[in-house]
């Protein structure tokens, strides 16, 4: 065959070998894609058959496509004399290839010429187009195939290993939160054991919905050990169902929730009680029982074994004044133990719920009857006042301000007692009624007397005064 | 190998041939070129013209650039065989005796000009295309052969019909080819003018000689022609038969009825010597297409289809063409 012919036929083959190449490789890539996608989603790892799989009908699909895409010498002569204008002198001179006759020769012989002198790069490649459209889908199909995280059974996805590890490093923070916080030890314990509990299951856990269910088992647990230490609350709701009014103001006292107004409520109870008849006295101590068990408080409890030792002062009748007085204290502690537990315990909550995406509607599916409040404990929203005022939000908790409060007004301001957002008028209004007890029980001296109604007398400007 | 230098120089020889008829003949270049193919081919032509274009001195002028002797014969109506094909004379030779001596008629030349054949009678159409068939003529128990090369431009008048013979179809398909001489342009006929003012005589010299013509068609006979090419020349004559399977639109719709097998065996012979012509060596769907409608316009009728749309012969040729596949 001619040089010049055979020079046109390697340029041919070289592009049928692309562009089978492009188009085997490519649907084979595009048919794995589909095959790793669907495992994927199917939540079944893709065996390392298919792969092999995939290669081989690569290599047959391309060489299938080869023997399609090489044209015979004569379907190739015929492109040639279509595309150079050569008038069948290639299709002539293929045809003849064998004959050794004299016009064969020279037909051979110019159509050779007439050939090489033809562009060989005009020659374009049929279908490489459609090859390389083809290659680089394929290039799409298993990029996204690989890209797209695998799924579990009933639709999952697999937790990416970053997010693993933070949600890790969040815990763990927590928990030492909670080793280094002021709270009941029994609280913490049981805290802990939640939380290292729900660390070990995130550690060999890769499905962010298993992880979220222990969350709230996480979150349900710490909140009724919570309310286990909080007994505050418990015995309040407990004793407010007593006929006996003493019992009722304990029941107060308790609902209080407040140092002073916990351990006043409690020391006046107490001459009160000490000032009752001794059946009235005994009503009082059956009615603390009877309540004490129906609370459900564990007998362990510094509450319980408050309230026990109370009403055994109670039936004795002696030392009735001294025993509240003491028992006043003891639960002033035993509340700022209580309040602390509480706000430690909503910051936890909270943020295990931020970690893993937990709802009020999540808790509330497990446990109808929970009411756990999921707003922020560290800086509660101010309430808008009466007025419809939006508070100065640069007052600063507890305070004057920056001097330009005025004393007495309804400026909110944050009271660490309630935890709550008051008017400034009304705690100074608890201050001064506190101070002006002191004064008017003569158990202050007369100076500090003088001085305390000085500081107040300049504070309130037109504040209430308690009488 | 010496034939192969012929091959070579084929195409120069046929380019001297025109160069020297371009002297004697203004314009009909593809007329000329197909005269030239029909009698390397070994065929015969019918050329159609209106009187004084110039085909006369076409044949006179061919003849002197070829050496080849030429003769004009005019049909009439009362031309009779023994005037194309001679006849037994009786002649006393030199010793007193008498002898029937054959007088050759004018058909007895290598170019023959049979002028106006639809005038003659057909018995004489029959003897003149007989002689173009046999190339020779039988006179009592004597045969007489013609010399080679033969050829026999045959011409129709096209205007004056009346009284006249039309060839039936049978004979006019013993042609290679029917060409039309059209009237010249208003250049060629300003030269035409020119030049037959200055002389009225043939200047085109003798360039080649009759063995070199019977050269040439042998030469011209081994051209190579592949199988897609002799295949689309078959399915462009079949294309013109109505009545086959597969018959395309254009021959459903506007053939009465289609060329003879005559048809593909002159468009491949003639398609050889024109690829020479044109310096190739093999033959090309191009020369097929060039010679399509020579050879094909007096084998195909059409119908009254075509000639209701104004559409004549050669249209509907062009329009078989495009339609026929090459392979």
């Amino acid at each position: 065959m001619s040089k010049s012919f055979n020079k046109f036929k390697r340029r041919v083959r070289a592009q049928a070998i692309a562009v089978s190449a492009l188009l085997g490789v490519g649907v084979s890539v595009v048919s794995l894609a589909a095959v790793i996608l669907a495992g994927k989603l199917g939540g079944n790892a893709v065996k390392p058959i298919f792969y092999v799989l995939a290669a081989v009908f690569a290599a047959a699909l391309s060489l299938v496509l080869y023997l399609i895409f090489m044209p015979s010498d004569k379907r190739l002569a015929r492109r040639l004399d279509s595309l150079y204008g050569l008038d069948e002198k290639v299709s002539t001179m293929v045809e003849l290839r064998d004959d050794e006759g004299g016009f064969a020769r020279l037909q051979r012989e110019d159509a050779d010429q007439r050939l090489g002198e033809k562009p060989i790069k005009s020659l374009k490649a049929r279908q490489l187009v459609a090859g390389l459209l083809v290659f680089c889908i394929s290039v799409g199909c298993i990029v996204g195939a690989l890209i797209v995280p695998a799924k579990a059974d009933g639709g999952e996805s697999v937790i990416d290993e970053f997010d693993k590890q933070w949600i890790i490093t969040a815990i763990g923070e927590l928990i030492t939160t909670v080793e280094g916080a002021y709270i009941n030890d029994s609280l913490r314990g049981k805290v802990l054991t939640e939380l290292n509990s729900l660390l070990d299951f995130v550690k060999s856990s890769d499905y962010l919905s298993e992880m979220k269910t222990k969350a709230i088992s996480t979150v349900l647990g710490i909140n009724a050990a919570l309310v286990e230490a909080n007994s505050a609350e418990s015995l309040s709701v407990v004793f407010l169902e007593s006929s006996d009014d003493a019992v009722k103001e304990l029941a107060k006292a308790l609902g209080e929730l407040a140092g002073s107004g916990s351990k006043n409520a409690l020391v006046a109870l107490g001459e009160s009680v000490a000032a009752s008849g001794a059946d009235d006295r005994d009503f009082t101590a059956d009615e603390i029982d009877s309540y004490l068990a129906a609370s459900g408080v564990h007998s362990g409890d510094t509450l319980y074994l408050l309230f026990k030792g109370l009403t055994a002062a109670i039936r004795e009748g002696s030392d009735i004044e001294d025993e509240f007085s003491k028992a006043a204290t003891a639960l002033n502690a035993e509340v700022i133990v209580q309040n602390v537990n509480r706000s430690t315990m909503r910051i936890v909550i909270n943020k295990l719920c931020n970690l893993f995406g937990i709802t009020e509607d999540d808790l509330t599916a497990v446990d109808p009857d929970t009411d756990i409040d999921l707003r922020d404990p560290e800086t509660p929203p101010p309430p808008v006042p009466p007025g419809g005022e939006e508070p100065d939000k640069n007052i600063g908790s507890g305070g004057l301000g920056t001097g330009d409060v005025i004393y007495g007004s309804n400026d909110l301001v944050f009271d660490p007692d309630t935890n709550t957002h008051r008017p400034l008028g009304e705690i100074l209004g608890d201050y001064f009624a506190k101070a002006n007890e002191k004064i008017t029980d003569g158990k202050a001296s007369e100076e500090l007397s003088d001085a305390a109604e000085e500081y107040f007398g300049s504070l309130f400007d037109g504040a209430p005064k308690n009488d | 190998m010496e034939n192969m230098e012929n091959a070579k120089s084929f195409s120069a020889r046929i380019a001297s041939i025109k160069a020297e008829l371009a002297k004697d003949v203004v314009g009909n270049e593809e007329v000329i070129e197909n005269i030239i193919i029909a009698i390397i081919s070994g065929g015969n032509v019918l050329l159609e013209g209106v009187p004084g274009v110039g085909k006369t001195r076409l044949v006179r002028s061919l003849s002197r650039t070829l050496g080849l002797p030429f003769s004009r014969i005019q049909f009439t109506p009362d031309l009779m065989p023994s005037d194309v094909t001679g006849t037994n004379i009786i002649q006393k030779d030199k010793d007193g005796n008498m002898r029937t001596v054959f007088r050759r008629g004018p058909i007895f030349a290598n170019l023959v000009l049979a002028d106006e054949i639809n005038r003659a009678t057909p018995k004489t159409q029959s003897a003149m295309l007989e002689v173009m068939q046999e190339h020779k003529v039988t006179i009592g128990r004597a045969t007489h052969a013609i010399a080679e090369p033969f050829f026999v431009m045959a011409t129709e008048n096209p205007i004056e019909q009346d009284g006249t013979y039309p060839l039936p179809e049978a004979q006019m398909d013993r042609f290679m080819f029917k060409l039309i001489m059209k009237f010249p342009g208003t250049e060629e006929l300003k030269n035409i003018v020119t030049m037959t003012q200055a002389t009225m005589l043939e200047t085109a010299e003798t360039v080649m000689d009759g063995e070199t013509i019977l050269g040439m068609r042998q030469l011209a006979s081994g051209v190579p022609v592949i199988d897609d090419v002799l295949e689309y020349a078959v399915n462009l004559v079949s294309a013109t038969h109505p009545e086959l399977d597969g018959a395309s639109a254009t021959a459903s719709k506007y053939i009465k009825y289609g060329a003879s097998p005559r048809a593909a065996q002159a468009l491949i012979t003639a398609a050889k010597v024109r690829a020479l012509m044109h310096g190739n060596y093999n033959v090309s769907y191009a020369d097929i297409d060039a010679l399509a409608a020579p050879v094909l316009r007096h084998r195909v009728k059409v119908n009254y289809a075509a000639i209701n749309d104004k559409l004549t012969v050669d249209d509907v040729i062009e329009m078989l063409v495009k339609e026929t596949k090459k392979p």
